[in-house]
């Protein structure tokens, strides 16, 4: 059988909403425009370039449509010519959730438009630097692939804009640039650090022998090691941060880790020669491979700031130091203007922060769709919520409409304190969530929640309350990863299941637990062992090892469950739990993680997987599927993009082989079974995506970067997928819809520019404007969009039509009193939808839509009762 | 104020949107209890070998050396127990992550599970509190047998040369 693709123009008719949150994530990269006093840019670790040019009260994202990566690692202004942006991507704080990237992206014309200029095998850039005078000289400290040794990392100079690159310093395949400063005075003058580090599945290492200090004089030509010199620590050296002051230009500062005590800040005054410790509070230095971070006062030589889980100032010379308590913990990157050094941007795990008063006051972070996700759910609510937990937040739910003209913050609600697990929601009663919660709960270790809405309290039901802070995990009584499934019974809501090296099962909402399974890993003892290096241990809980990581009970029988684990077996019991059999794929190569198991809800014995081994330097994705319980295995790859990581697998629940994958980039499905993969493009922006769900006809999405986006209708490809692509004009047949609702006032104080709304209680600000089809689009500065108000209409037409095509009838179907009204429905249109062919530039003659579009057609119910559209009637075809 | 005394009574009643009974609610409070109680026998004994370990500075003026090896046996057993209950490298709170929890802070973490909602303690909260308290009572044994047995041996040792010590 033929594989079915769609042209992918197609595709752009069926339009993602971001929905919220509007909750920072975290942000590595931050800029100032040096003339411009109100004007900022970060970038989301996950989630893209964002600008501001209102002092940080809203945001909007710069790099949609340019980028074909989400992680920002660095950002640069030239500031001799602010037009001129440059942009590396991948962070190079290696967490458990890193994404990487693709190279260095640079702007001209002040983040308008963007280009890929290199360096794409980088992977992870921790900073750019440009010469003051010259906007084409640029310097990128590439710290190269995280999860194992690679070539292009180092220094790299470009004196030509990004055209052409030179590597100019390179220490090893296994060390990285992790810093660079430039002295402002004298750009020739440069300091870089060097930093030997790598993560895999079970393990961050941080640190070793090629980790040092580099000095280079001439603008690059050459290099010289400083990590011998006198004052420096002696022993092994992890990360190493460094600023040279502006102020004081003889004056640099690096700040090390080392062994023991003489981990600290230190401070040199004859241009890098000799050194003196500063400080070794370790308030400074805590997690060093996730900080290490010193910034030099551009104007005041003793003035020094270390950002680390805190903001800390020293005015003596690095001696002492005070807080500058920030809006989020754990804190990255910091721009200080050079002409006003009361005027800061700040990134931190939460978000980026504006203040014009030296860190006294900071703009908000609940401005910005950046938040990134781990796992989602919905509840069985109208609107339906969507929960999801965030990485160095809470867990939280976000409706996924509101009559407040877009979805507010003020609607979300915290549930539970889960940032890093499952979240399940009970079918039965949406105030009930259980949640995991390792690293953000109290009662430490292994944090399972059960959070009520109705009192606000979190119970902590934790299978077996354990610290395992600095522990080795094999000294533990279970181990748990950090998004550990949480799963309850598609047949019993009152049955939970949750998983750990085994699988454990509780009647009783967590009262007590049942384990039902042998440790189902491979326990091998070298990968359960503290994690952090020779240095300093880091033993958070994100590098547990050796667990079940993906879970499923059949929605056809109960108690046939699927097991997979972190270190690459998969598991099945048909008998609840009493006896496992080892089914894992024979193609599945060592030390995959298995990543999503998706059983059929069409077959009982079908089941999708999917796994990745990226943590291992390996991009490539897995994919299986088995109908036989695990027997047998079809692998699904041959025709899956390769260069993408498959974490993500769910299947249709209306339509069998219909596929949804989620990638490091984005959403990909199939239309067939997995014979054929398109990316999903459209309007959903390039965002790693973690997990998705479908609710009834909706596609919900869990980012991480970029908050939760929804597909409202994914019916249109249900009909192909189960049809084939239809010959003729086609009416696809509208999915039920809920007539929205929305408060008076969204209406009644619509003006131009930004509506507040803030005197009725209505929190969201939101501005419309026209489209280039002339239609009005309503875009949310400060939280999520709202469906459509009114039924979404897809149709296709064979051919370009002679003329426009005006109005259709319609007819009302449905009673009066039902709880659904049959919309005024239907529009004029053309376009059609076709076997694959090429793209045509042409357009039609009104709204401009490229040929072979498939047209949406919003119906607004709310406003149209007559049995009759008019014939001019507002239509969306996009 | 001044020899005026003013009395007035109050009540806590639960919060009434819980769904929670007293007896509940009185056995969260019996185990926080229980668990309160082993913290301070843990800090008890450790105060108290951290006091018994200046045994080696009254040693130390003993010419005898075999005197001093005793003493520094004993030290050596002191300092392994204490490494079991606490953690002696931290320095500030975020030390948490490089250096290894130990059985008092096991102990206290366990307050946050109980405390952390307004229910009776789960099953397993029982069960950690019972290999934790095993866990502790194993330490607290070995310390009482180098009370018991090593340290008078080398306090009689001191008392026969007349080595002036306090005895703890």
């Amino acid at each position: 059988m033929s594989s079915t693709l769609l042209d992918p123009s197609l595709l752009n008719a069926m339009k993602f909403r971001c929905i919220g949150p509007p909750r920072g994530g975290r942000v590595l990269a931050v800029a100032g425009h040096p003339n411009e006093p109100a004007t900022f840019y970060f970038g989301a670790c996950a989630g893209g370039v964002w600008k501001s040019d209102d002092a940080g009260q809203y945001w909007q994202n710069i790099s949609d449509g340019f980028f074909t990566s989400a992680a920002i690692g660095a950002l640069a202004i030239a500031p001799s010519d602010p037009n001129v942006i440059y942009a590396g991507t991948g962070e190079a704080t290696l967490r458990l959730d890193v994404s990487y990237g693709d190279g260095v992206y640079k702007s001209t014309d002040g983040g308008k438009t963007w280009a890929n200029v290199g360096l794409r095998d980088s992977k992870h850039i921790a900073k750019i630097r440009i010469h003051p005078q010259n906007p084409d000289l640029v310097y990128v400290a590439a710290l190269g692939h995280g999860f194992g040794p690679n070539a292009e990392r180092g220094v790299y100079r470009s004196r030509d804009g990004g055209a052409t690159w030179e590597q100019v310093l390179f220490v090893s395949d296994k060390a990285g640039a992790v810093d660079i400063s430039m002295d402002p005075t004298n750009p020739r003058i440069l300091y870089a650090s060097i930093y030997e580090t790598y993560r895999h599945f079970w393990t961050l290492s941080s640190g070793g022998p090629d980790s040092g200090l580099w000095k280079s004089t001439d603008g690059g030509d050459t290099w010289t090691e400083l990590t011998a010199n006198k004052g420096l620590p002696t022993g092994l050296k992890g990360k190493i941060g460094v600023a040279v002051s502006p102020a004081q230009p003889a004056r640099v500062w690096v700040i090390v880790e080392a062994e023991g005590a003489k981990a600290g800040l230190y401070r040199s005054d004859d241009d890098g020669r000799t050194w003196q410790l500063t400080s070794n509070n370790r308030d400074l230095i805590h997690r060093p491979w996730y900080y290490c971070h010193v910034f030099a006062d551009p104007q005041d030589a003793d003035t020094v700031y270390i950002l680390n889980l805190k903001m800390w100032k020293s005015t003596d010379g690095g001696k002492s130091f005070t807080e500058i308590t920030t809006p989020h913990g754990d804190n990255h990157d910091l721009w200080i203007d050079p002409q006003n050094p009361r005027r800061m941007i700040e990134g931190n795990d939460g978000g980026a922060c504006v203040s014009f008063n030296g860190g006294a006051s900071w703009s908000t972070i609940y401005n910005q769709c950046t938040a990134q996700f781990y796992h989602v759910a919905v509840d069985n609510r109208h609107p339906y919520h969507v929960y999801g937990t965030q990485q160095d937040n809470s867990s939280i739910a976000v409706p996924s409409a509101s009559e407040k003209g877009g979805i507010p913050w003020a609607d979300c609600y915290a549930a539970g304190t889960g940032e890093s697990g499952y979240i399940a929601v009970r079918p039965d009663d949406p105030n009930i969530v259980y949640v995991g919660a390792i690293g953000s709960s109290p009662g430490g270790g292994n944090a399972l929640q059960r959070y009520d809405h109705r009192t606000k309290q979190v119970r902590l039901i934790t299978v077996y309350p354990e610290v395992y802070l600095g522990r080795d995990p094999s000294d533990l009584k279970y181990r748990f990863a950090w998004t550990y499934p949480i799963v309850i019974s598609p047949h019993d809501p009152d049955t939970l299941y949750v998983t750990g090296n085994h699988v454990f099962k509780s009647t009783n909402e967590g009262d007590s637990w049942e384990v039902i399974s042998p440790d189902l890993s491979r326990q091998d003892p070298a990968k359960l062992k503290a994690s952090g290096g020779d240095i300093t241990l880091d033993t958070s809980g994100a590098e547990m090892y050796g667990t079940v990581f993906a879970f499923a009970e059949s929605p056809h029988t109960a108690g046939v469950f699927w097991a997979g684990t972190d270190d690459g077996l998969l598991h099945i019991s048909r008998d609840g739990g009493a006896t496992w059999t080892d089914i894992t794929p024979p193609e599945l190569p060592e030390w995959a993680l298995i990543s999503m198991i998706e059983p059929s809800t069409h077959a009982p014995g079908t089941a999708y997987v999917a796994a990745t081994r990226y943590k291992l330097d390996d991009y490539q994705p897995y994919l299986f599927k088995t109908t036989d319980f695990g027997q047998s295995w079809t692998s699904l790859n041959t025709t899956f993009p390769q260069d993408e990581i498959t974490r993500a697998v769910r299947e249709d629940p209306t339509v069998a082989g219909l596929l949804y994958v989620g990638t490091e980039t984005g959403l990909f499905f199939s239309l067939d079974d997995g014979r054929a993969w398109q990316r999903f493009a459209g309007n959903l922006p390039v965002a790693p995506i973690y997990d998705l769900v479908v609710k009834d006809a909706a596609l919900v999405i869990g980012t991480h970067g970029r908050s939760f986006w929804v597909l409202d209708d994914v019916t249109p490809l249900r009909r192909l997928a189960a049809d084939g692509v239809p010959a003729g004009a086609y009416l696809f047949a509208p999915a039920q819809t809920v007539r929205l609702w929305e408060g008076w006032s969204v209406s009644a104080f619509r003006g131009p520019g930004k509506n507040y709304m803030l005197g009725l209680g209505n929190t969201v600000t939101f501005s419309e404007e026209k489209d280039e089809h002339g239609e009005v689009q309503r875009r949310v500065w400060d939280g999520g969009v709202n469906p459509p108000n009114g039924v979404i209409v897809y149709y296709t037409l064979p051919a370009e039509p002679d003329g426009p095509v005006s109005s259709a009838s319609w007819k009302r179907t449905a009673p009066k009193s039902a709880a659904i009204p049959s919309a005024p429905l239907t529009r004029r249109k053309r376009r059609a939808l076709s076997p694959p062919s090429p793209v045509s530039t042409a357009s039609c003659g009104t709204c401009a839509i490229p040929m072979r579009s498939w047209c949406r057609a919003t119906c607004p119910t709310r406003r149209r009762t007559s049995a009759r559209a008019p014939r001019r009637a507002p239509t969306r075809c996009v | 104020m001044g020899d005026q005394h003013e009395t007035a009574a109050f009540t806590i009643v639960p919060d009434p949107r819980l769904d929670v009974s007293q007896a509940d609610l009185d056995a969260q409070f019996d185990l926080g209890v229980q668990v309160r109680d082993k913290v301070s026998a843990t800090h008890r004994a450790i105060n108290h070998l951290r006091d018994v370990r200046r045994l080696k500075v009254w040693a130390a003026r003993s010419d005898a050396a075999a005197v001093n090896d005793q003493a520094a046996a004993i030290v050596a057993k002191l300092d392994a127990i204490e490494e079991q209950l606490i953690q002696t490298g931290s320095m500030t709170g975020g030390d948490r992550l490089r250096l290894p929890a130990r059985l008092n802070a096991m102990l206290i973490n366990l307050v946050s599970v109980i405390a952390a909602a307004d229910a009776k303690p789960t099953q397993q909260t029982y069960d950690a509190f019972a290999d934790l308290s095993a866990a502790v009572d194993e330490q607290l044994a070995a310390l009482q047998q180098v009370l018991d047995e090593d340290v008078p041996a080398v306090a009689a040792a001191l008392a026969a040369e007349q080595t002036p010590y306090i005895k703890i």
